[in-house]
């Protein structure tokens, strides 16, 4: 606190200061999203066959120049790839981003909290014992399964925060207890699997981008335009629930209905994502940190932010699991977990709370 | 009491948590407007539960009335509407400025949310924080000011909304002698507008100089209420808080509490 003698700084001062805090937060973001659309393209240029950067980017403006076998490359498996890259990292980023501060902890995550535990069982489910929703055809089996228990996972857990009204602590606690009851019922699954199934099930565990399709990543596109205005909408409502449960009530935020909201938000992106590139671990907890660190925890800023970090991330893993082994291409769940379990000790261990 | 009279009435209040009724049928003088009055009492005493209830945070049942308004029944907006609690503490770690904290504060509420735009809102937010003199801290994150720097902003958020009554748990336990009697002065200055001021305090020399009505809560229920005078009495102290001490007058005219010792059980029980 200063002297009294200390000039002290005028409201003008401030306020300008603030503006260019705001104009600096904004080209942030503007960089980060130029560094997604770089990410993106190094992606859209590497891969196992030999088609270089540039034909690869010319077959996209110009379909007509490539021969057949590198327009497939180019269009049914390069494309897909690094387009869900970018939609399943911002998808599952911005669910951690409103995990983290709904339940107010830093380690909450699809991940962490057991949704993709869930998922992963109704894969297993469908690839060992075909067991589905009637109707679903086959090539949609294991996904729908993997978003139905995904979003059931959540509404379990949303639900225990209605009753649990004033416990975020309980309901990650719930969650922990939620990805070991979920992991331990998988590995039953895998018990009892024949060999083929429990090969497809061992990939679908390690998560990977080579299943995406553009008609799933459009699925994917379509439920972050739904999700998104709403998270949005609730930025300042969200912002004010990081000052306390207590004072956002006498505030008048609804909080057992943001939280709901912000769940049931969150079930969606994961149950989505989830479903159709299998276990992703550390892109929720990755992305919404690395905002955090860049910007705040304005969610105005914080939001879109955890977004573009989480599309960048991904899309960055899935670039390094093509480049890693030359000629081969790493599981991103992989990838991801090995960038993933550092950062989670650093969190851990480098949270320090000034005095 | 102002003109329009709108004194706070607790009636046959009982409040708590689902395994603990902390207060049963507790009714209580009115709070007068325009007045600042503090709740005192030994830990435990049920201070805290009586402000949460007051700001509708816990379940409680019973009539608490702002004049003719049932404060009890109002929804979580009407409350805040009227209503503004500023609880112990503000959470630690959180990267967002003092300004953005108080800003939050306006946006969110559906009672100003609505009201206030753009470059209007950041300047209410730096005149909070002005008005507590912390204007130069106003683009520091929370995560950095000491505990005293986050409850003069804590302090900011509640008052920047100009509710009728401002509850206020312990505003001061973290502050030094100076921003104890700042933000003091400035409670003053808030009841004088017109408010109701109820306002925990540990510290019986606080309240019993700034105070214009005491409430001494014991095990959830009144040991004594009224102005600072008739609250504060050395049975009182030795009844509620189990100490002898003497009652008497600074040479400016304030109370002042001089604690002796600690009474034995057996001498509590009798005084």
């Amino acid at each position: 606190m200063p002297e009294a003698g200390d000039a002290r700084p005028g409201a003008t001062d401030v306020l300008e200061a603030y503006t260019s805090l705001v104009r600096v937060r904004l080209l942030v973001i503007l960089a980060m999203a130029v560094l997604v659309i770089a990410s993106f393209v190094v992606d859209l240029a590497t891969g196992p066959s030999a088609l270089g950067a540039r034909d690869a980017l010319r077959g996209l403006i110009a379909p007509h120049t490539l021969d057949r076998a590198a327009a497939v490359i180019v269009w049914e498996v390069r494309l897909p790839q690094a387009v869900m890259a970018l939609l399943v990292g911002a998808a599952l980023s911005l669910a951690g981003a409103e995990m983290q501060t709904i339940l107010n902890n830093p380690m909450a995550s699809p991940f962490t909290l057991g949704m993709s535990s869930a998922a992963t069982f109704g894969a297993a489910l469908a690839i060992v014992l075909g067991v589905g929703v009637p109707g679903v055809s086959q090539t949609w089996i294991i996904s729908v399964n993997a978003f139905l228990f995904a979003f059931g996972s959540v509404l379990l857990l949303s639900a225990l925060s209605r009753v649990h009204a004033r416990g975020g602590e309980s309901i990650v606690l719930f969650g922990i207890a939620m990805f070991f009851t979920f992991n331990a019922l998988v590995a039953l699954t895998q018990f009892i699997a024949s060999e083929q199934a429990l090969q497809q099930l061992v990939f679908w565990t390690m998560g990977s981008l080579t299943r995406a399709t553009l008609d799933k990543a459009f699925v994917v596109a379509a439920v972050l335009a739904l999700v998104v205005p709403f998270s949005l909408l609730s930025a300042w409502q969200l912002t004010a629930l990081r000052l306390g449960q207590d004072r956002a009530l006498s505030l008048g935020v609804r909080v057992s209905r943001l939280r709901f909201a912000g769940l049931l938000r969150a079930s969606l992106l994961t149950g989505t994502a989830v479903a159709f590139v299998g276990t992703i671990a550390f892109i929720g907890l990755v992305g919404p940190h690395l905002a955090r660190l860049l910007l705040g925890e304005d969610h105005r800023f914080f939001l879109p932010a955890s977004m573009l970090c989480g599309a960048l991330v991904l899309s960055v893993a899935s670039c390094a699991s093509k480049i890693v082994v030359p000629g081969l291409v790493l599981p991103i769940g992989l990838v991801t977990s090995l960038i993933g379990v550092p950062f989670f000790l650093v969190l851990i261990f480098g949270r320090r709370e000034p005095a | 009491m102002s003109a329009r009279g709108e004194a706070l009435y607790i009636e046959r209040l009982s409040a708590g948590y689902p395994r603990r009724r902390v207060i049963e049928g507790l009714t209580l003088d009115p709070f007068p407007e325009g007045r600042i009055t503090a709740l005192v009492g030994p830990n435990a005493a049920g201070k805290s539960t009586l402000m949460l209830a007051l700001a509708g945070l816990i379940r409680a049942t019973g009539a608490v009335r702002l004049g003719r308004r049932d404060i009890l029944g109002m929804t979580v907006a009407e409350r805040a509407g009227v209503v503004t609690f500023m609880p112990q503490a503000l959470p630690q770690g959180v990267a967002l400025s003092a300004l953005e904290s108080v800003m939050a504060s306006l946006k969110a509420s559906p009672v100003t949310g609505s009201e206030t735009g753009g470059p209007r809102i950041r300047e209410c937010a730096f005149a909070a924080l002005e008005r507590l003199s912390i204007g130069d801290i106003a683009l520091e994150p929370l995560n950095r000011l000491s505990g005293g720097q986050r409850q003069l902003v804590s302090l900011a958020q509640a008052v920047i909304r100009e509710p009728r009554v401002l509850l206020l748990d312990e505003p001061t336990s973290a502050l030094d002698l100076r921003h104890q009697t700042q933000v003091m002065g400035l409670v003053r200055t808030l009841a004088s507008e017109g408010k109701v001021v109820v306002i925990v305090l540990h510290d019986l020399n606080l309240a019993a100089r700034w105070a214009d009505h005491i409430v001494v809560l014991s095990d959830g229920a009144a040991a004594a209420q009224g102005d600072p005078e008739q609250a504060i009495t050395p049975g009182m102290l030795a009844r509620v808080y189990g100490v002898e001490a003497q009652v008497g007058r600074s040479a400016l005219g304030h109370l002042q509490i001089s604690v002796e010792r600690v009474l034995e059980q057996s001498v509590r029980g009798r005084a």
